[in-house]
């Protein structure tokens, strides 16, 4: 009996360390796993962050080109005009909206037309960017009364304004930021290391450079001649 | 002993074996960079006396300069930007100056010397500046333009303001009107832009354009019995003689967008009754698309009758043969049921050619 008793006990607990060391192996399989996913995890998110901030806002404008792209074709396929489809399916205050920023100028550069317009022009530029401080111009305007402020061409109000420090360091900045959008409208071209030399001298390129300005229009058929060796 | 006769006689007038190509010696001409002078020995300055011997060497240089061209501008600037490098205000302002005795009307030399007083932070020193070459070349937008925007960096607003007014009196194009008045509405003003825009149009008044622009502008800052008395007072400035469609085809429209709809009619018909015949095609277009906006079936119809009807009359006009045209009046006459008399009259004339 107590053979049998303690056999059974002996099969108990060999049954309960197996069912130990089943749970125990569960448990090690379950916190590999969790380990494994969460390095999967970390490295996806990895990932995501390395990516470029707009990636997400970019892939879905692509999307919708694309979309876009293939609903004109089926459009054109069908012989439909797609911008009048596409008009009957905006909603009408979106359309106005899109067409007043339309209206809104754009201000496309136009090259170099004289001196003076691309002054009025920076002119422009330099004032629709500015903004008057408000609060200033009417204290001003309490101090120095309406006879000074609004003045005619003949009004003495010269040596009354001393400006401060910080509105000439602005006029400084200003001035500075002018020079530096100046340079950007000459760049330095890069040295051409195969180009032909038909110069004996810097001074003869520059020349050489200037008469290409002016002439190469003009000339083109008769350089090609000349290279080829023959007339046409 | 025999000397060689000065054009020797080319006895062998065959080409040589091995040509050289123009490309090849201007190739070689300039490899031999025979012009091209090594750079002087780099030299460290170390004291005051070396310092000074530097910045006399480079006077003299550009001093040579001056002495070679005395015309080309940009040796003054150069050594005006040089002194202004070493920070010699004193002889920066009186190469400057120097220059300006050369040339006064190089716009260049006034910008560079005014920007060079403003970089320095000279503001009195710059208003001078600026004043004389505001005198002296008063129709170079620029300065008017840097002045008046000088002033509004440093909060003188007054005295941008005068700027302004003194660059007014010379009358200037109508871009430096709009300047002013877009001045004067960033501060908010629109009292005193209204002034501008009554002078700008005693100035230049001759163009419609500008007389819709204000109209414009008194809309959009929300004050259209101005707009309207603008349109009107530039139907009187311009009387029966000088109409202009433009002008009345843009008051019609206003009125439109206020919604008064009889008043825009009645400009339009006024536009009809008194311009000549080649300038109502517009006018008949905008009032027909008024008519079939706003109009009842009647309106709409009159409107198209009338300008069928001045189709065939400049048809008519041109050529008295003109079956087809008489014929079509005459059609669209009947169907339109207009009165008896009319169609009468019509029948005459045709008859009559």
């Amino acid at each position: 009996m107590s053979e049998a008793a303690s056999s059974s006990c002996v099969s108990d607990a060999a049954k309960r360390l197996e069912e130990q060391k089943a749970r125990l192996r569960s448990l090690h399989t379950r916190r590999n796993e969790s380990r494994k996913q969460n390095h999967q995890e970390v490295v996806e998110e990895d990932r995501r962050d390395k990516l470029p901030k707009n990636y997400e806002a970019k892939r879905q404008r692509q999307e919708w080109e694309l979309e876009e792209l293939e609903k004109r074709k089926e459009a054109e396929e069908k012989g439909q005009d797609y911008d009048r489809l596409k008009n009957m399916q905006t909603q009408a205050d979106i359309a106005e909206k899109i067409d007043g920023s339309k209206r809104r100028k754009k201000n496309p550069d136009t090259g170099f037309a004289d001196y003076e317009a691309m002054t009025m022009r920076q002119y422009q530029r330099l004032t629709t960017s500015l903004k008057p401080d408000m609060r200033n111009y009417s204290e001003m305007r309490q101090v120095m009364g309406d006879e000074q402020f609004y003045p005619s061409s003949n009004t003495l109000i010269q040596g009354n304004h001393y400006p401060t420090d910080s509105s000439i360091d602005r006029l400084v900045g200003d001035i500075e930021k002018q020079a530096t959008k100046r340079d950007q409208y000459h760049r330095r071209r890069m040295f051409d290391p195969e180009a032909n030399i038909d110069y004996i001298n810097e001074r003869n390129r520059k020349f050489n450079q200037k008469l290409d300005r002016f002439y190469n229009q003009y000339t083109e058929d008769v350089k090609q001649d000349l290279e080829r060796g023959t007339a046409v | 002993m025999r000397l060689p006769k000065k054009a020797a006689k080319v006895k062998n007038k065959a080409p040589a074996q091995l040509q050289i190509t123009a490309e090849q010696l201007l190739r070689e001409a300039k490899e031999r960079e025979l012009e091209i002078a090594p750079p002087p020995p780099k030299q460290k300055i170390t004291d005051p006396e070396e310092l000074a011997e530097y910045q006399r060497k480079r006077r003299k240089e550009f001093e040579d300069n001056i002495r070679k061209n005395r015309s080309q501008i940009a040796n003054w600037v150069k050594y005006a930007k040089w002194e202004e490098s070493v920070s010699e205000m004193q002889r920066a302002r009186s190469v400057f100056e120097r220059a300006l005795d050369v040339d006064h009307r190089s716009i260049t030399l006034w910008l560079q010397y005014a920007e060079m007083e403003m970089r320095n932070r000279q503001v009195n020193h710059a208003r001078n500046v600026w004043d004389r070459a505001v005198t002296i070349l008063p129709r170079a937008t620029q300065f008017w333009l840097k002045y008046s925007y000088m002033e509004e960096m440093i909060e003188n607003v007054p005295g941008a303001r005068q700027v302004f007014e003194r660059w007014m009196e010379w009358e200037p194009p109508e871009q430096a009107w709009q300047t002013y008045i877009n001045f004067e509405v960033r501060y908010k003003e629109i009292d005193r832009a209204r002034n501008v825009w009554q002078r700008f149009l005693h100035v230049h008044g001759h163009d419609p354009k500008n007389w819709l622009r204000y109209a414009r502008f008194e809309e959009r800052n929300g004050a259209p019995s101005n707009a309207r008395a603008v349109y009107e007072r530039g139907l009187d400035y311009f009387g029966e003689e000088n109409m202009d469609e433009r002008l009345l085809i843009a008051f019609a429209q206003f009125e439109e967008r206020q919604k008064e709809h009889e008043r825009a009619r009645v400009v339009y018909r006024y536009a009809l009754d008194n311009l000549p015949k080649e300038r109502t095609v517009d006018v008949f277009k905008f009032y027909t698309i008024h008519e079939k906006k706003y109009g009842e079936r009647a309106g709409i119809e009159t409107v198209i009758v009338s300008k069928r009807r001045h189709q065939y009359e400049q048809q008519i006009a041109e050529n008295s043969y003109n079956y087809d045209a008489w014929f079509d009046y005459l059609r669209l006459l009947q169907n339109e049921s207009q009165e008896r008399d009319e169609i009468e009259d019509c029948f005459e004339r045709a008859i009559a050619n």
